[in-house]
């Protein structure tokens, strides 16, 4: 009998340890959840509290694809700045200030259009009235598949869906409890501050004293053999085609009361210097003529190409390297932008294709590594 | 599914042990092994849902192998017949899977030849499931398994907690304890004891493993860089992420085992106490060198049959472990150096066990350090450059990008909390690494294993429990796999 009692009395200390272990587990578990949720610093639930200052992150730690859709989704804008790293330096003051508007500066390093797209129509899924989206089209992302993704990065897949559950990777995730969460501070007049959409993905003070031709020179290699002339397949005029209208013009379709302002980013000379190289500049001029013809024939969308600024272009001391340029040539996209310089029309476009075609196939390309 | 996953903490074990225990609590004993098994197919699937077909398939074969021989028992050379098409049956899978492509490299190479390789998908933990399976034909040969129904053969054959990386169990360990009803209702010593060792597990791999495991993921892929500091250095940091990855995922199998109330084999006695190879492969995989203890080397003749025969016998358990490890040739050497040494430590027993036991220590450790280069290694070319770097006692300055790895976010963190912490890392380079190798000496040498634990329900195991969970589920998002996956 009092053996009985014993191992009774012993369940019930295993089963009490059981349960309130489990008990205080889970409460650690749903607070430090709930400190992430509360603050957000990937602004996955709500748009920043002004209570508090979200940590300012500078290139090359912004996460820029663990804040974007939140910043899309929850921020207060009426204007988008997106694109790769060539929209990165971009600065939204300039453009706040141009248009008379807000904008926001959502880029994706690296990214294909479908990436920048889905990003756009998450926008559009909170119901945002936008006004202007700025959107470089990288031209050497043309002739890609539709679904075509970067795959260097490691995707934080749960900020992007509306499933709750996989949340647990951002509310319990100690380099977000730590490098995030941790790390915002109350404001003292509860006047706090979020993202600096100017600095935000900037990438130009980090690499600005290497600028200039021989950096640039130093990241491309050029083959032995030139290789013939090629020209664009019929096979990548469907992919090309198929690509612009999933992951641009159906957007623009869809929203006419949204101005999209596209263009082409200009890189330097030493990228057709590679085109040339490998016998792609016919093939790069007809890509370029079948996007601005499929682009043009929608009212909201404004193209703009700078290949024909040629003093820009061959000016190797605005580039890091074959492809981006410094945050100045942002600055005068901008202006541009605004002024519709530089704008493509159906006027005007294949005068500036027969220039471009002129001047790059007469272009010394040898001098530049003499 | 790992694990160490969001999916399997927070949903997964606890849908297994909900469901398993309301069935069994209205008496549904069968319905709740089939429960326990479609659990299982879906932790199995969840990495790939074709492998059920080859995990169901071989389960199903199986079984019918063992039906026949028992069914003709009487017939012993058609039961001979039957055992051997099973093991035939069995090995010819795992051949497929695991050694054909390395086959047909070495048959091209050899005879320079070129056979087309095959895009083959390893099934995880084929290497486990094939062994137990043997075990049980084995043991049918003998007659030792009859009485059991389908669901419980499938259950011991795919019982989650010991699926994909062991342990070995036997048919004879588990399904008695499915069986007994006593275990069919939650009992807490066991469910509590349970959680304890899981969340040390989970620690283990985790947060200890995990960490050794970057250092480990750089030194491998810049040896060229290394100095021999570093190159020792990070052949230690493999040793000690060899041992907490495995026996870190043991741990949480037993611990999950407990939660069901099923004991399973413990794999791990401190390996790393060991002072004679003979004595770390008694300590190491236990449920591995138990397997080919008693279906290898006792069949071959064990030491009965003369001095060069148990010498034969020891080699080929040795090259058999080595080839089960991995279709390499740096696997097959790892196993015959270690079969050599087992050899030699046999012969020279008398003298060896004379030695003062730290040197034996120091001796033993050392060399399974060294051997598990190999084990790392790409391939032997590959090993033979790292124990270049590491011999060549040219440059012993630590290399950032390996002591970098040990500065996790929370100690940065604190840091800037506690100035003493932030001195001491700033003035003693690597301060982190150091620690993270003093911890792990300790752990190995002077803690308690998962088996000598005399869990008692106190409130400082309450704190470690709560403590260990935390800390590593906070841990998970982009941690590594498990490296024993593809054995």
């Amino acid at each position: 009998m009092s053996t009985d009692i014993l191992k009774n009395s012993e369940h019930k200390l295993y089963k009490r340890w059981t349960f309130g272990t489990l008990s205080v587990m889970a409460a650690a578990f749903i607070l430090t959840a709930f400190i992430t949720v509360y603050r957000d610093p990937f602004f996955h639930y709500h748009a920043p509290l002004p209570e508090y200052n979200y940590p300012q992150k500078v290139y090359p730690d912004n996460n820029e694809r663990y804040l974007n859709d939140g910043i899309s989704r929850n921020f207060s804008y009426d204007g988008i700045i997106t694109g790769t790293s060539m929209t990165e330096n971009f600065k939204t003051s300039e453009a706040d200030e141009l248009f008379d508007a807000n904008f926001i500066k959502v880029s994706y390093a690296g990214a294909k259009y479908k990436e920048i797209n889905d990003n756009l129509k998450r926008a559009y899924e909170e119901d945002k009235e936008i006004k202007y989206i700025i959107r470089g089209l990288d031209c050497n992302d043309l002739i890609l598949d539709k679904n075509a993704l970067d795959e260097t990065f490691d995707y934080p897949t749960y900020l992007y869906n509306n499933n709750p559950f996989d949340d647990v990777s951002y509310v319990l995730n100690k380099s977000v409890l730590f490098e995030e969460t941790l790390q915002v501070t109350k404001a003292k007049d509860g006047n706090g501050s979020s993202v600096h959409f100017d600095t935000y993905g900037n990438w130009y003070t980090f690499y600005e004293t290497k600028f200039g031709a021989p950096y640039v020179l130093a990241t491309y290699q050029l083959r032995k053999d030139q290789t013939s002339p090629i020209s664009l397949t019929e096979e990548e005029k469907q992919i090309l085609s198929e690509n612009l209208r999933q992951n641009v013009t159906e957007l623009a379709a869809a929203h006419p009361e949204t101005a999209f302002y596209l263009f082409f980013p200009p890189y330097s000379i030493c990228y057709w210097d590679l085109l040339n190289n490998t016998g792609q500049i016919d093939q790069h001029i007809e890509a370029e003529k079948l996007a601005i013809e499929e682009l043009l024939q929608y009212p909201n969308i404004k193209l703009y190409s700078f290949y024909d600024d040629f003093e820009l272009v061959c000016n190797l001391d605005h580039y890091k390297d074959y492809m981006h340029y410094g945050e100045s040539i942002n600055s005068l996209i901008l202006k541009r932008i605004k002024k519709e310089e530089n704008l493509l029309t159906q006027d005007n476009y294949k005068r500036y294709l027969k220039k471009i075609e002129d001047f790059y196939h007469s272009y010394d390309y040898d001098s530049l590594h003499s | 599914m790992l694990f160490n996953s969001y999916y399997f903490i927070f949903l997964f074990l606890p849908i297994a042990l909900t469901g398993y225990y309301i069935l069994n609590y209205v008496n549904q004993h069968r319905a709740a092994n089939v429960f326990l098994i479609g659990m299982s197919l879906w932790f199995y699937g969840y990495f790939n849902v074709s492998y059920l077909l080859i995990i169901c398939g071989s389960i199903i074969a199986n079984f019918l192998f063992a039906q026949m021989m028992n069914h003709f028992s009487e017939n012993q050379s058609l039961k001979k017949f039957i055992l051997i098409s099973g093991l035939c049956a069995n090995i010819a899978l795992i051949f497929y899977f695991k050694y054909y492509n390395f086959f047909l490299e070495n048959m091209n190479a050899l005879f320079d030849q070129s056979f087309e390789l095959k895009n083959i998908l390893l099934p995880l933990g084929i290497s486990f499931f094939t062994f137990q399976q043997l075990s049980y034909l084995a043991d049918s040969y003998r007659d030792k398994t009859t009485g059991y129904s389908f669901d419980e053969y499938a259950l011991f054959v795919s019982f989650f907690p010991q699926l994909i990386a062991g342990p070995i169990v036997l048919h004879r360990e588990t399904i008695p304890q499915f069986r007994n009803p006593e275990n069919r209702r939650i009992i807490y010593q066991n469910f509590s004891k349970g959680m304890y060792i899981f969340s040390l597990g989970l620690f283990k791999k985790v947060m200890i493993a995990d960490t050794f495991g970057k250092a480990v993921e750089y030194g491998f892929s810049a040896v060229s860089g290394l100095s021999s500091v570093d190159a020792f250095l990070v052949s230690l940091c493999y040793t000690f992420q060899l041992f907490f990855d495995f026996s870190g995922y043991c741990d949480m199998a037993i611990g999950i085992g407990s939660m069901f109330n099923i004991e399973l084999p413990a794999n791990f006695n401190s390996p790393y106490k060991a002072s004679s190879i003979t004595e770390f492969w008694e300590r190491w995989h236990m449920s591995l060198t138990r397997f080919l203890r008693t279906y290898i080397y006792i069949p071959l003749g064990g030491n009965r049959k003369g001095k060069i025969r148990t010498y034969v016998n020891i080699m080929i358990v040795y090259l058999v472990s080595g080839i089960w490890h991995g279709a390499n040739w740096t696997f097959i050497l790892w196993g015959i150096l270690h079969g050599l040494l087992s050899c030699l430590n046999r012969m020279f027993t008398k003298y060896w066990s004379k030695l003062c036991k730290p040197i034996g220590w120091f001796a033993t450790f050392l060399t399974v350090n060294f051997l598990w280069v190999l084990f790392r290694s790409k391939n032997i070319s590959a090993a033979g450059m790292f124990f270049k770097r590491l011999f060549a006692f040219k440059n012993f300055k630590l290399k950032t990008e390996l002591t970098d790895c040990f500065r996790l976010e929370e100690f940065i963190f604190l840091e800037k909390k506690i100035p003493v912490l932030q001195y001491l890392s700033t003035h003693i380079t690597g301060f982190y690494l150091w620690l993270f190798l003093l911890a792990a000496f300790i752990a190995i040498l002077f803690l308690k294993n998962s088996r000598e634990i005399n869990f008692k329900p106190t409130v400082g195991r309450s704190f470690i429990t709560i403590l260990c969970m935390l800390w590593s589920v906070l841990s998970l998002e982009g941690i590594s796999t498990f490296l024993y996956f593809n054995f």
